[in-house]
């Protein structure tokens, strides 16, 4: 009997034969360590890049989005709990989905870019690394959605092939972490500090959370660490939680509190903090940081109006806005 | 276990009713309880830190494998060898090899 252990993610699983890894996909046969869903995409859409969220990577275009079974995390409120709470066995759903026909699809629909998205895309690793490689030969970007629980040499090597990551920062409190999401809260820290120092585009979402997670000293000191750790100009999305899952006791987030959240990472320092999932919510646009100009106005994942120069710049002032917008 | 006192301590006016008293009879009569309950904590402390299980930090999940081994010949889901993970020999094996060694 061999067992394996995966040193993907910080669990570091030791999985014996004939077992799955904790996120259910990652299987020990004959003591080799096998990806099930490697190719076995469980969902797959076309979704305009500001569903990442993405605001400031390529606005307005549109991203292949795939996903398949198994996650890392366990999240009471995860929205998409039937796609990361089941193992490639259980779906129902398996298409056939190789890299270069992945690569192949997002052309023929138009897609600037393929995302790797809905449940956490550590868990099929491989296949994002492949598809990744492929993307970029025809000119493709990449895009990572992730709950950043992952080791640092896999991500590291991960990120020669990505583009941009939006990264969700649950909270900025231990606790909750275990609590929430049976995971811990320092690898999501180092996960966000690699994919700055990589130099990959880095977007940060927080789920606000009624009761849970919306303690806005605790809010302030996360929006400190990401001034301090990731830069000013890091975009921060506060997003609205509606009760899913294993976590239906709890009221959607109010707005007021989001936007107590949005003032308090502001004075904290942050350029560009947004609220998202309230339809047309003026935060949910982009202003220059210096004199307040409307350079991109949203409605949902629709952009109404975008006034940046062609070099990415406020119209006005001039100032620089940091970003892809190409 | 039965915890009696003695008609002496229970009625010495410098012990009874005290809390010397109590944990007098305690040590004196339940002592094997005592014993009982110090090895059984002391067998799981030692069971969490040495045994098989001390070491590893992350569990696994058991599956269908022999429906997940179908699905897998039957190529409905990958056998693509996985990338970051290292083998390690299960201590059973280990011991097995010992033993034959031995002989």
């Amino acid at each position: 009997m061999t067992d394996v252990t995966c040193e993907l993610c910080p669990r570091g699983c030791v999985i014996p034969e004939g077992a799955a890894g904790d996120c259910r996909i990652r299987v020990n046969r004959d003591g080799r360590l096998v990806a099930t869903t490697y190719g076995r995409p469980s969902a797959i859409h076309i979704d305009p890049i500001e569903k990442k969220p993405l605001n400031h990577f390529r606005p307005t275009t549109l991203a292949f989005s795939v996903a398949t079974a198994g996650c890392n995390l366990h999240c009471l409120n995860c929205q998409n709990w039937q796609l990361s709470q089941h193992g490639g066995d259980e779906m129902e759903v398996l298409l056939h989905l190789e890299p270069d026909e992945v690569v192949r699809a997002a052309r023929q629909e138009h897609c600037q870019s393929v995302a790797y998205t809905y449940s956490d895309p550590i868990v099929f690793y491989e296949y994002v690394y492949d598809t990744a490689e492929r993307a970029h030969q025809a000119g493709l970007s990449n895009v990572f959605v992730t709950a950043g629980y992952i080791n640092r040499r896999p991500l590291q090597q991960l990120c020669r092939v990505l583009d941009a990551s939006n990264t969700d920062l649950k909270a900025f409190d231990e606790g909750f972490y275990e609590r929430v999401n049976s995971a811990t809260l320092k690898p999501v820290l180092d996960a966000l500090v690699t994919q700055r120092e990589e130099g990959i585009w880095l977007e940060v979402t927080n789920l606000v959370i009624p009761t849970l997670n919306d303690d806005l000293a605790m809010i302030r000191r996360m929006a400190k660490w990401i001034v301090t750790n990731l830069g000013p100009d890091t975009p921060l999305h506060f997003s609205q939680f509606y009760p899913m899952y294993r976590m239906r006791n709890l009221p959607p987030t109010p707005v007021e509190t989001l936007e107590k959240a949005h003032r308090e990472a502001r004075d904290a320092g942050l350029n560009y903090v947004y609220i998202g999932n309230v339809m047309g919510h003026r935060y949910a646009n982009t202003y220059c940081p210096r004199d307040g100009t409307l350079l991109i106005k949203r409605t949902g994942f629709h952009v109404d109006e975008y006034h940046l120069t062609p070099d990415g710049r406020c119209p006005l002032c001039k100032e620089p806005i940091p970003g892809v917008w190409q | 276990m039965c915890a009696r006192a003695t008609t002496t301590d229970r009625h010495d006016p410098k012990i009874a009713g005290s809390r010397w008293w109590r944990l007098r009879r305690v040590l004196h009569h339940d002592w094997p309880a005592i014993l009982l309950l110090i090895l059984t904590l002391g067998s799981i402390v030692g069971y969490l830190e040495i045994g098989p299980g001390a070491g590893s930090r992350g569990g696994y999940r058991v599956i269908d494998f022999a429906r997940v081994r179908r699905l897998m010949d039957s190529g409905q889901l990958s056998t693509q060898e996985a990338r970051w993970y290292h083998r390690t020999e299960a201590a059973e094996e280990e011991n097995h090899s010992v033993a034959q060694r031995s002989k």
